[in-house]
């Protein structure tokens, strides 16, 4: 029921529930819709099942509409029903068509595959990683871990030096020119704090997005797995879990990771992603000792020239 | 059955062009296909431009100054080239700092860099260092100021207490820029580790060296620091050659750095940076023959080493970007796995915690490093020991003819 009047050019769909009928907040809403109740102090994520996303996209459009961000641009694409192209400041959700039609190249395929036929979709998100290379770039402290192990921008302290971007090893956060601060995904701080499910979780038609607990998801995703392998689909596997392709190089662990169908590339992932901050005080150690070593240098050249003044000429 | 053969075909050619990873990727997997999702690069590439490219010259040399006019200080060498240094110092300190503001996207927050300190962000590293640094310079700088207007003890003395911190901060700051390359995903800068750092610290001490040598010296009284500035300008001009080379050939043999050698800023590395710049001056340093006057050789040779730089800087930071636009090369960079067996930690993950808070350690840093890169930073430490070797050898050499004549 809505009290609000419509001009009668509007048409009735459009005037459904544009109003919460509700007269309050539901209390811890994501017992309801992710059968988990959100606490400080325990870590969340998604685990991502590529093998059940159909490429809906409602969790892009899920996520523009809560956090209120435009679209990214009008136009085609040309790479298959993916007109969004890329994680950016303002799409913090983005969905992957992978065509596999190379049964028969250069032709139409004839033949289709016996498990998702020729598609493979994937939902790619910020990973929120556990040893998060943003994280440890951000020279201001905007880039922080909150309570719930997520890791977020705050706009009011960056200052859009820009250092976080080159620093993720997924593409994920991003300048946007408009405001000069960096953006990327907040798993929905603001929803998670209010006890809600993250908008892009609620939306997946397919669970295909999977909101909860570290941990549970783990144990849910290996389940998963050894489920589709006894199916028959062998090339099912993790990425992202502790010791899989994703949690490499530092990172540890990705707490938005992924059931993945084919090479982490396909997707757009790399295989072996690194975290740059492990080497700084190798880096910086070896630069120091290369100015320790010129400067000695230096010293030898002036005690000889101060010691030695040549006979003839002038100081 | 045909068809079948074909893909098997195809698969083993995919794996000969990127071995399947041993480890944790199924065996039902072919090998790497040599790309990804429609050649659309999987990072963002850094917004570093010009200006920065700039800001980092400047740095150099502002650094580079203040350490050699602190050990001509403490030398006891001409007053006028502690003076120049001293100068130098806190204007490219001043002008750094300037320059790296103006390029924020929100300068007006520029201090929020002032509110922590992280070890982990070498930007960080760098802010901590180039804002004291510029401050110490600035009070050397008015010591300095204080010494030549009449004050001469207390001057020199303020100047010479104001000048040690400043230096040492110096040396963080012109170290610090390579490792601020280094430590982020555009493969280019990435696979450089462990050479970037001193490549700049090298490149900070032979700038700073050409540019105190433009300085009027007022040849009769400073010949002695003079002869002892060229020389140390060849000395780190030549290492700083010799790890360009290095990192060049590196480049030129790995797929990671197709932005860098195989791209248009190829030849200005070569022939801008590697050719006219570092050869091109270290020659004309030759034919100077450490002079103790300033000459119209040495002169060229500073406004060339100069250039060089600029050169440098500014194909080390648009190749950068640009091989962060490349996705091939950052597939390349993270094409081997550096972790264990995933069984393990799929069944049982309830104590997924507490077994890779233990393996934190190993997993971090060279110890992650897949093998071809290991063997590569090895043969970059061997090459480091040679050029220490030559610095060594090069000092030793110009000891005996100075001590010869
Ligand atoms: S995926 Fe990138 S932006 Fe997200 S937490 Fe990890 S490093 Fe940061």
């Amino acid at each position: 029921m809505t009290s609000a009047v419509y001009p009668p050019a509007v048409p009735m769909r459009a005037r459904d529930h544009t109003e919460s009928t509700l007269s309050r907040v539901i209390p811890d809403e994501s017992e309801l819709t992710a059968g988990i109740t959100i606490r400080p102090g325990r870590t969340y994520g998604f685990f991502t099942d590529t093998s059940l996303c159909i490429g809906c996209k409602a969790c892009e459009v899920a996520c523009k509409e809560w956090n209120a961000l435009p679209a990214q641009q009008i136009g085609l694409t040309a790479n298959s029903y993916d007109h969004t192209r890329e994680l950016s400041a303002i799409t913090w959700r983005h969905v992957t068509f992978i065509e596999q039609i190379e049964d028969n190249p250069g032709c139409r395929a004839n033949r289709l595959k016996p498990f998702q036929s020729h598609w493979l979709m994937m939902s790619d998100v910020c990973k929120h990683c556990k040893q998060a290379g943003c994280l440890d770039a951000c020279p201001t402290g905007a880039l922080f871990r909150t309570e719930f192990g997520t890791v977020v921008v705050q706009q009011d302290i960056c200052n859009g030096c820009a250092y976080c971007v080159p620093a993720c090893p997924f593409g994920v956060v991003e300048i946007n020119f408009s405001d000069g601060k960096a953006h990327k995904c907040t798993l929905c701080y603001d929803r998670l704090k209010g006890g809600f499910e993250p908008a892009c979780a609620k939306s997946c038609p397919t669970n295909s997005i999977q909101f909860g607990e570290v941990d549970v998801l783990l144990t849910r995703a290996a389940r998963r797995v050894e489920k589709l392998h006894a199916l028959g689909v062998d090339n099912a596997y993790l990425y992202g879990a502790p010791g899989t392709a994703g949690a490499t190089g530092g990172i540890q662990q990705l707490y938005c990771f992924f059931l993945l169908l084919d090479r982490p590339e396909v997707y757009n992932l790399p295989v072996a992603p690194q975290l740059p901050s492990g080497r700084v005080a190798k880096s910086l150690g070896t630069g120091l000792a290369a100015v320790a070593g010129l400067g000695a240098l230096a010293a030898v050249l002036m005690t000889q020239q101060s010691k030695a003044p040549r006979p003839g000429r002038k100081r | 059955m045909q068809r079948a053969k074909m893909t098997t075909y195809r698969n083993e050619a995919r794996r000969e062009i990127y071995p399947a990873p041993a480890a944790p990727l199924p065996a039902a997997l072919p090998g790497y296909a040599g790309h990804g999702y429609y050649d659309l690069t999987p990072i963002k590439h850094s917004h570093y431009k010009w200006n920065t490219a700039l800001a980092f010259l400047s740095t150099q040399i502002a650094g580079g100054s203040q350490i050699i006019a602190t050990v001509a200080d403490l030398r006891g060498q001409n007053r006028r080239m502690v003076r120049a240094g001293r100068y130098l110092a806190v204007a490219g300190g001043m002008n750094s700092a300037a320059i790296l503001i103006a390029a924020l996207h929100t300068p007006r927050r520029w201090y929020n860099m002032l509110r922590i300190f992280k070890k982990s962000s070498p930007m960080s590293i760098g802010i901590w260092s180039i804002s004291p640094f510029t401050f110490f310079s600035g009070l050397a700088a008015a010591g300095q100021v204080a010494a030549d207007i009449g004050y001469t003890r207390s001057g020199n003395w303020a100047g010479r207490a104001f000048s040690l911190p400043a230096a040492l901060l110096g040396s963080v700051a012109i170290a610090y820029m390579g490792t601020e390359l280094e430590e982020t995903n555009m493969p280019a800068w990435a696979s450089a580790y462990p050479l970037m750092a001193p490549l700049y610290a090298c490149a900070g001490v032979s700038n700073a060296a050409a540019a105190l040598l433009l300085f009027p010296m007022h040849n009769g009284t400073c010949g002695a620091t003079t002869a002892s500035i060229k020389k140390l300008a060849f000395v780190s001009g030549a290492a700083e050659l010799a790890l360009g080379a290095v990192l060049d050939g590196h480049w030129r043999r790995s797929a990671e750095a197709s932005a860098i050698a195989q791209s248009r800023y190829e030849p200005w590395y070569r022939i801008g940076f590697l050719g006219i710049g570092m050869l091109g001056s270290l020659a004309l340093r030759l034919w100077d023959r450490f002079d103790t006057n300033r000459s119209r050789v040495s002169n060229a040779a500073s406004v060339l080493k100069l250039a060089g730089a600029m050169v440098q800087q500014t194909v080390l930071v648009y190749a950068g970007q640009e091989s962060g636009r490349r996705a091939r090369d950052y597939f390349a960079y993270t094409r081997e796995p550096k972790i264990g067996n995933n069984a393990e930690h799929a069944d049982q993950p309830a104590d997924h915690a507490k077994k890779s808070a233990g393996s934190a350690g190993k997993d971090r840093a060279t110890r992650t490093l897949p093998k071809a890169r290991r063997s590569s930073s090895r043969s970059a430490v061997a090459w480091g020991l040679f050029a220490c070797g030559a610095l060594l050898i090069s000092a030793a050499v110009l000891r005996k003819k100075e001590s010869s004549r």
